[in-house]
């Protein structure tokens, strides 16, 4: 059973990393979900994502862990939003960073209780921030 | 109204993309391990189904810059559904403009319900 409070994580500065966009991965992501990879060498936007949570320097679970939560225990995304100052890029290397904004307690009525988990990443070049992405995960924590 | 999109969720396909996000969970790619985590079957991920919302909101306006998109991820798009994306503009200030969509699952469920801006003017980057 979960202490009443959640672990005091709020402002954890991510890792971080670096992620290069492959001409490959382009492509066959572009296949996968039925987009036509763009001629002028566009990533499709839905890199922000991937390029973010595979370069911020931890794996989910291991970004759980810091939550105190198991992976294996069902942690669901809620939400996702993201700000584009410019596209992103096939080829460029991004720098990746983020920190967690929020880990809160409260009562679910699905789950009993719940920790929300809002965590910041961006991505960014050498002319600055060209993505900042916010994701939004609910942590079941049954009868905490 | 814009032009729904629409899309059938392939194994091979939801494969390819956990190689891609660097994601072994087995709930995308095992139907028994979906099934012992509760689902009715392994699941897609959610950027992908996400991203049928951004290819019918990029279709709709060729050549404009995506700004924002924001999402809210409701209910699971099983492996082999047919999923529909249907989105209309909800606003015009300008050259900017903002699309409402969802992504209905093969059970007719909302899965993702979102909005996303979009620039008409085309900007070199």
């Amino acid at each position: 059973m979960a202490s009443a409070a959640p672990p005091d994580v709020a402002g954890r500065v991510l890792p971080g990393g670096t992620y290069r966009i492959t001409p490959e991965e382009n492509r066959d992501f572009c296949v996968s979900v039925g987009a036509e990879p763009d001629p002028t060498g566009l990533a499709h936007p839905l890199f922000f994502y991937i390029a973010s949570q595979c370069g911020m320097g931890l794996s989910v679970a291991g970004l759980l862990a810091l939550c105190e939560f198991d992976v294996a225990d069902g942690p669901m995304m809620t939400g996702s939003d993201a700000r584009f100052t410019r596209p992103l890029r096939v080829g460029k290397e991004y720098r990746v960073d983020g920190e967690i904004v929020s880990l809160l307690r409260k009562p679910s009525r699905t789950f009993g209780m719940a920790d929300q988990l809002r965590f910041r990443l961006t991505l960014s070049d050498s002319d600055g921030e060209a993505v900042e992405g916010t994701s939004s995960w609910i942590l079941p924590r049954g009868g905490a | 109204m814009i032009e729904p999109f629409g899309w059938t969720v392939e194994p091979s396909a939801v494969s390819r993309v956990a190689e891609i996000l660097r994601d072994p969970n087995p709930i995308h790619l095992d139907g028994d391990a979906a099934r012992a985590a509760g689902l009715a079957g392994p699941i897609n991920q959610g950027p992908a189904n996400l991203a049928y919302a951004v290819n019918m909101v990029q279709a709709a306006f060729p050549g404009a810059r995506l700004l924002t998109i924001e999402s809210r991820y409701l209910a699971n798009v099983l492996v082999g559904d047919r999923v529909t994306v249907e989105g209309s503009v909800v606003s015009q200030d300008g050259q900017v403009v903002t699309c409402a969509f969802r992504v209905i699952n093969g059970a007719g469920q909302d899965a993702v319900t979102g909005t996303a801006t979009l620039l008409l003017e085309n900007e070199s980057s």
